[in-house]
């Protein structure tokens, strides 16, 4: 019975890991036939500048999605607790379709939504100050932050939803008991109840660090990593090197270091949902 | 301030924060469903035109100028293709799982959640090599046997909550009553995962239909979806918008009204059941 | 109907635990056997490899006289009531005793039939359409029941089915139970760690520990002569109290006490140390006796429990309690499980005395001995001494 699964997996899991190792240590320029290349591709890797560059904006982006999503999480997932049953009802159906919908199709509302001729983004901020260039998906220096929102929007719908269940679930006693002990409305939420919900926190984070390590949709639909390179993820420049450059042999090499980090992230994730499983 | 006024107060600015953010999730879709009904001059006008006469033009044009009912096919025979296949290997693995192994498997897990954390431009290049040797490159058949990798995983670990929760002497129970086991897996086990079948399938379908990385780089134009047909509105000289919102709207409705209806499944599906 | 032998029965689980060992039974067509034993002893998994849910590891069984080693659950014509009823949640009463019969291909006036009779004998016929979800603790022990009925098979497989109960339920259902098996008379294997429900239920009663068979009898059998220390100990409530004794020219001697016995078996240990059983209720007040033979000892009392129809006494037997594996496992049992530490503590009885007794904490009390409920017991194997088991006292002057 369980035959089938680990054959499928075992295949289309094991298979593009040998492959990718297989090509990085070729050397397939666009020219000519692809020679052996030994380890030239990793030390490339350790001296391209793009890569670092692209390295560290995903880091950014990651630090910033993640913290918004959930501050934001937080927040309105304390609001929604104190809200009757009935709200709750209407409001979540609400809630939840951001992060139901296709990336493709959010950054492209975005990409409308942030654009510098029909945009009412653009358009209500240049109200505020006329000398403002506000075309924030088109200036490098706003570009990643415009999609880092873009990322929050999406996904804090998850966060709250996660927090609110989990602080649903939270028995009432300990929060008596901390309303007599003098603990305010926000001391109760900060001492108390954020402890208790601590799984569903660390759930959250991982996950949404993990997701956002992996970024490419929304960067795609919104500004395809430019202007230039300047919102050039790991996976917009993974997917230029494989299919713009068609250096298959590099790809390989990059391809075998991110699926490197993404298992050491994903470490964790699986240890805390076993946990949380059982 | 009494304590009565000051919980008023806390519970007016809870409300208001929500307000506050239901309108901002849903004046970006506002935002696309009225232009989507504008021409193309109305669309560009600036500020907004709230009051003008609603027209089918955009979608008349989506439907004249593209291949739109052939892309949608396509993602819904994809999308359900791969989430059956995932579904019925998940739930023979998961039960194989939790009924004929003693101790639950770290490794087996770890190793299916790193499978979904990969990044999928990481395996992009050999399923890209893979789909052209076998002339599976731009089928349908091929999007989706890539699919079941990252969708197989998830179904399986899901369903392993389910089956878990059945009790195992329940299973006996049938046994003795004349049951082999795979009847008894058949009349016991399988009406009780149902809802675990159902919910699991949700997540499926809505992650293939929402899938981008693979289909942009495995498809070309026979077996394209969505996601990838609504990218090609962004184009070298510009974005007709009016077309654009149309059709994203028309892919993403579907979707909205299902995460309305499956709400909680939802999300313990995508927190891999670490809610309840 | 049937009867059920089980020949030599040994499980071993794969990481080497052997929870069954060498285990023989002769259970009797219509016999309502109890299988007893602290939780762990094995009896659970015997009666899931009767049921063929554990596979046999070694022995044979055989059900009606046919050799089921191999044979599936469902060709065992065997029913089995769980502890958890194991109900099928998805399905309401009717079809939940209806599923075995569908499965058999039974004709279908023929199930409605069966279905209807079983539910009026339990009781359960106002509520066929309801699902177990809905349905009572009591109710659900019901259907259960029900369903193993319902089959009319060759023998009944119980697994604790009375444990989710609450306790006055518990011996009223015990009650109907007994009631049920003398209208059926269908073969009845039913396992349990409760030794009242044991004594009250079986015809006779096997009693295993750690996998082992300690001894097979009727309830009265056990009581009367235990074969070793466990069962001893595990039959009986109040516990038989034990204490640590020296066999010196017919007495047996502990503390300050001793007690007068004649037993040619005794004679082999003179000199020696054994363990001196007493039954709770071989105590009884000395100003109440009747019987002015009867030796009498002098206890000063620790603790006094008015139960209403009986007093309980606790005094200080001024002996080493006994220590062996077999005491530990009964320590065990009844939670108590720590190890001792430093010396040997002394025994601590417990005596069962007419509520009419007037005794207080702290005061000292004479007290008679049957001397016909003495139990020795070897401090070695804790064997029973004695061929018939059980000494005979002699009357002290």
């Amino acid at each position: 019975m369980l035959g089938p699964t680990v054959l499928v997996l075992l295949g289309l899991s094991l298979y593009p890991t040998l492959y990718n190792l297989y090509q990085s240590f070729r050397a397939t320029e666009l020219i000519g036939p692809a020679k052996w290349a030994g380890l030239d591709n990793y030390t490339k890797l350790f001296h391209d500048h793009r890569f670092w560059a692209s390295a560290q904006l995903t880091g950014k982006f990651m630090v910033v999605t993640v913290a918004g999503t959930v501050l934001l999480g937080l927040a309105l997932a304390a609001a929604l607790d104190r809200g009757s049953e009935r709200f709750r009802r209407i409001v979540l159906p609400i809630v939840v379709i951001p992060m139901a919908m296709s990336p493709i199709v959010v950054g492209l509302i975005f990409k409308f939504l942030y654009n510098d001729a029909v945009g009412p983004i653009n358009y209500y901020v240049g109200l505020l100050g006329p000398h403002l260039d506000n075309s924030f998906l088109a200036r490098t220096d706003t570009a990643i932050w415009a999609v880092a929102v873009v990322d929050i929007w999406q996904w804090t719908p998850f966060a709250v939803l996660v927090f609110l269940a989990g602080l649903q679930s939270l028995p009432r006693g300990p929060l008596e008991a901390a309303r007599i002990d003098g603990a305010s409305g926000f001391g109760t939420f900060w001492w108390v109840m954020l402890p208790m919900i601590r799984t569903e926190l660390i759930v959250v984070i991982l996950l949404r660090t993990l997701d956002s390590f992996r970024v490419f949709d929304v960067v795609y639909a919104t500004t395809r990593g430019g202007p230039g390179t300047a919102s050039e993820t790991l996976s917009i420049y993974l997917q230029r090197v494989a299919f713009n450059f068609l250096d298959f042999g590099y790809a390989g090499a990059m391809s075998i270091f991110l699926i490197l980090i993404a298992t050491l992230l994903a470490r964790p994730l699986a240890k805390l949902l076993q946990l949380a499983a059982t | 301030m009494s304590s009565r006024l000051r919980s008023r107060i806390a519970q007016l600015s809870a409300n208001a924060t929500i307000a506050i953010y239901l309108l901002a999730v849903l004046l970006p879709l506002a935002w696309m469903a009225l232009a989507s009904l504008k021409t193309r001059e109305q669309v560009a006008q600036l500020p907004p035109l709230l009051r003008f006469t609603p027209t089918l033009d955009n979608y008349r044009e989506v439907f004249r100028e593209s291949d739109f009912p052939r892309y949608f096919m396509n993602s819904v025979i994809v999308a359900t293709s791969s989430t059956i296949v995932s579904v019925l290997l998940g739930f023979m693995a998961a039960y194989a799982f939790v009924r004929l192994r003693r101790k639950r498997n770290d490794g087996l897990l770890f190793w299916i959640l790193t499978m979904r954390m990969v990044p999928p431009l990481a395996v992009l290049v050999p399923f890209f090599n893979m789909m052209s040797t076998l002339g599976l490159y731009d089928t349908r058949f091929g999007l989706a046997l890539v699919y079941v990798t990252f969708n197989l995983p998830i179904a399986t670990w899901l369903l392993l909550g389910y089956i878990e929760k059945i009790p195992k002497s329940v299973e006996e129970a049938a046994m003795t009553d004349g049951c082999s086991r795979l009847a008894a897996m058949r009349a016991i086990v399988l009406p009780l995962a149902a809802p675990g079948l159902f919910a699991t399938a949700v997540i499926c379908l809505l992650l293939s239909w929402n899938e981008f990385a693979f289909a942009l780089n495995l498809t070309g134009e026979n077996a394209k979806t969505l996601p990838v047909f609504l990218t090609a509105w962004d184009t070298q000289r510009g974005i007709n918008w009016g077309p654009m919102t149309a059709s994203a709207l028309m892919v993403v409705t579907p979707v909205i009204v299902c995460a309305a209806i499956f709400q909680k499944w939802l999300v313990r599906g995508l927190t891999f059941g670490a809610t309840k | 109907m049937a009867d059920v032998v089980v020949e030599s029965i040994v499980k071993r689980f794969p990481d080497g635990t052997v929870a069954v060992d060498d285990v023989s039974l002769a259970i009797e067509d219509g016999e309502f056997f109890v299988l007893v034993g602290p939780s762990g002893c094995g009896k659970s998994t015997l009666l899931r490899m009767i049921a063929g849910l554990e596979e046999i590891t070694s022995g044979e069984i055989r059900i009606g006289g046919r050799v089921v080693n191999d044979l599936e659950p469902r060709e065992r014509d065997i029913a089995m009531v769980f502890q958890d009823y194991a109900l099928y949640p998805h399905l309401n009463v009717y079809d939940n005793l209806a599923f075995g019969l569908r499965r058999r291909r039974t004709r279908k006036d023929e199930i409605e039939r069966r279905v209807r009779e079983v539910a009026q004998m339990l009781g359960i016929d106002t509520f066929l359409h309801r699902r177990p979800g809905q349905l009572s603790g009591g109710q659900r022990q019901r259907v259960a029941m029900g369903r193993a009925i319902v089959r009319e098979p060759l023998a009944f497989l119980m697994d604790e089915p009375l444990s989710n109960l609450d306790a006055k339920f518990r011996v009223q259902m015990r009650g109907e139970l007994l009631k049920l098996h003398q209208r059926i008379t269908t073969t009845t294997v039913y396992v349990t760690h409760d030794q009242v429900e044991a004594m009250t239920m079986g015809d006779r009663v096997a009693v295993l520990r750690d996998g082992k068979l300690q001894q097979i009898g009727t309830p009265q059998g056990l009581y009367a002569a235990p074969s070793n220390l466990f069962v001893a100990g595990f039959i009986g409530s109040p516990a038989m109290n034990f204490v640590e004794a020296e066999v010196v020219a017919g007495e047996v001697r502990f503390g300050d006490l001793s007690l007068p016995v004649t037993s040619a078996s005794l004679d082999e240990y003179a000199g020696r140390r054994i363990a001196l059983g007493v039954r709770p209720e071989a105590f009884e007040d000395a100003e109440l006796v009747r019987d002015a033979g009867r030796p009498q000892i002098a206890v000063t009392v620790d603790l006094v429990e008015h139960m209403g129809a009986e007093t309980l006494v606790t005094f200080d037997a001024g002996a080493p309690t006994v220590r062996t594996d077999d005491t530990r496992a009964l320590a065990a049992d009844l939670d108590e499980g720590e190890e001792e530490v430093g010396p040997p503590e002394t025994a601590i009885f417990t005596a069962r005395l007419d509520p009419k007794t007037d005794v207080a904490m702290g005061r000292s009390k004479e007290l008679a001995v049957d001397a016909e409920q003495l139990y020795f017991f070897d401090l070695e194997n804790g064997q029973a001494i004695g061929e018939g088991i059980r000494a005979q006292a002699v009357r002290a002057s």
